[in-house]
C-alpha cells in the first residue's frame, strides 16, 4: 500500500466518543409588525 | 456463532462497467493495461476476472466511505482473512476492534506512528485508492473502511494512524469466513460474484 510522501502530523479524537451536538430547538418566529 | 452478514453485495460485470464511469477517476478501475501480472501462471482470462472482482469490491468500499466522512480521516484498506481474523497483509498482524498501532522495530523504541518511521495502521484516501491498490494478490482478501484517530500521519495518498476502528468490510464468499464476533460494530458485506 503506497501512501505517498509524508505531509504532516495530525491528532484526531475517537469519532465514537465525540460529544453529540444536540440540534437547537426550533424557535417560534418573532412577531413582526406588518408595517416594518 | 453462525455467520449472519448484514448485507450481501452481488457484483455483475455489467453493473461494474457502469460504476467504472461514475467513480472518481472515470474508467480507471477497469482499465489498467499496464498493470504488472502478479500471477503469471494463471490463465490471462482468469486473471482478468479476478482483477475485475477486486476492483468491484474496492468500488463498493470507496462509495461507502463517503458515508463516514465528517468525523475525521476515513480510509480504505485491505486485509487477509486468516483463521477468521482480519490480518495486515504486510506484517501478518491480527486486527482487533478497535486496533492500536505498535512499531515492530527492535533498534528504536517509539510510539507508533512516528513521522520518521513507516509504522502505523495504514489506510488509503478513498479518492486515491482506485489507482494505487495493486490487487489481485495470491490470497483471499477483504476490503474495508476504517476511521482513523489518535496521532495520525497524513501522507499524500493515505494515512498511518495510531488507532483504527473498522466500519465496514466486504469479503469474498468463496474465501475464508471472517469471525464477525471479533469485530463488534462492523457492517459486513458478503460479496457474491456472478
Amino acid at each position: 500500500m503506497n501512501i505517498g510522501e509524508f505531509e504532516r502530523e495530525e491528532v484526531w479524537p475517537d469519532p465514537d466518543e465525540m460529544p453529540v451536538v444536540e440540534p437547537e430547538p426550533e424557535r417560534e418566529p418573532e412577531e413582526v409588525p406588518a408595517w416594518s | 456463532m453462525e455467520l449472519d452478514p448484514q448485507s450481501y453485495d452481488f457484483v455483475s460485470w455489467d453493473l461494474l462497467h457502469l460504476w467504472g464511469w461514475t467513480l472518481p477517476g472515470g474508467a480507471l478501475l477497469l482499465d489498467k493495461p499496464d498493470a504488472p501480472k502478479r500471477r503469471p501462471w494463471v490463465e490471462a482470462e482468469e486473471a482478468e476476472a479476478d482483477s475485475t472482482l477486486w476492483n468491484a469490491v474496492l468500488a463498493l468500499a470507496i462509495r461507502a466511505a463517503r458515508r463516514w466522512e465528517g468525523s475525521g480521516p476515513v480510509g480504505v484498506r485491505v486485509w487477509l482473512v486468516d483463521d477468521g481474523y482480519l490480518c495486515s497483509y504486510v506484517e501478518s498482524v491480527r486486527w482487533t476492534q478497535p486496533m492500536r498501532a505498535k512499531c515492530k522495530r527492535i533498534d528504536e523504541l517509539h510510539a507508533a506512528p512516528e513521522s520518521t518511521c513507516w509504522c502505523g495502521l495504514y489506510a488509503m484516501r478513498p479518492e486515491a485508492a482506485t489507482s494505487l491498490f495493486d490487487g489481485p494478490e495470491d490470497y483471499w482478501f477483504a476490503v474495508g473502511i476504517v476511521s482513523l484517530y489518535g496521532r495520525v500521519m497524513s501522507h499524500r495518498y493515505g494515512w498511518r494512524a495510531e488507532y483504527a476502528r473498522i466500519r465496514e468490510v466486504w469479503w469474498i464468499a468463496d474465501g475464508p469466513t471472517p469471525k464477525i464476533d471479533l469485530y463488534p460494530g462492523v457492517t459486513w458485506h458478503r460479496v457474491e460474484a456472478w
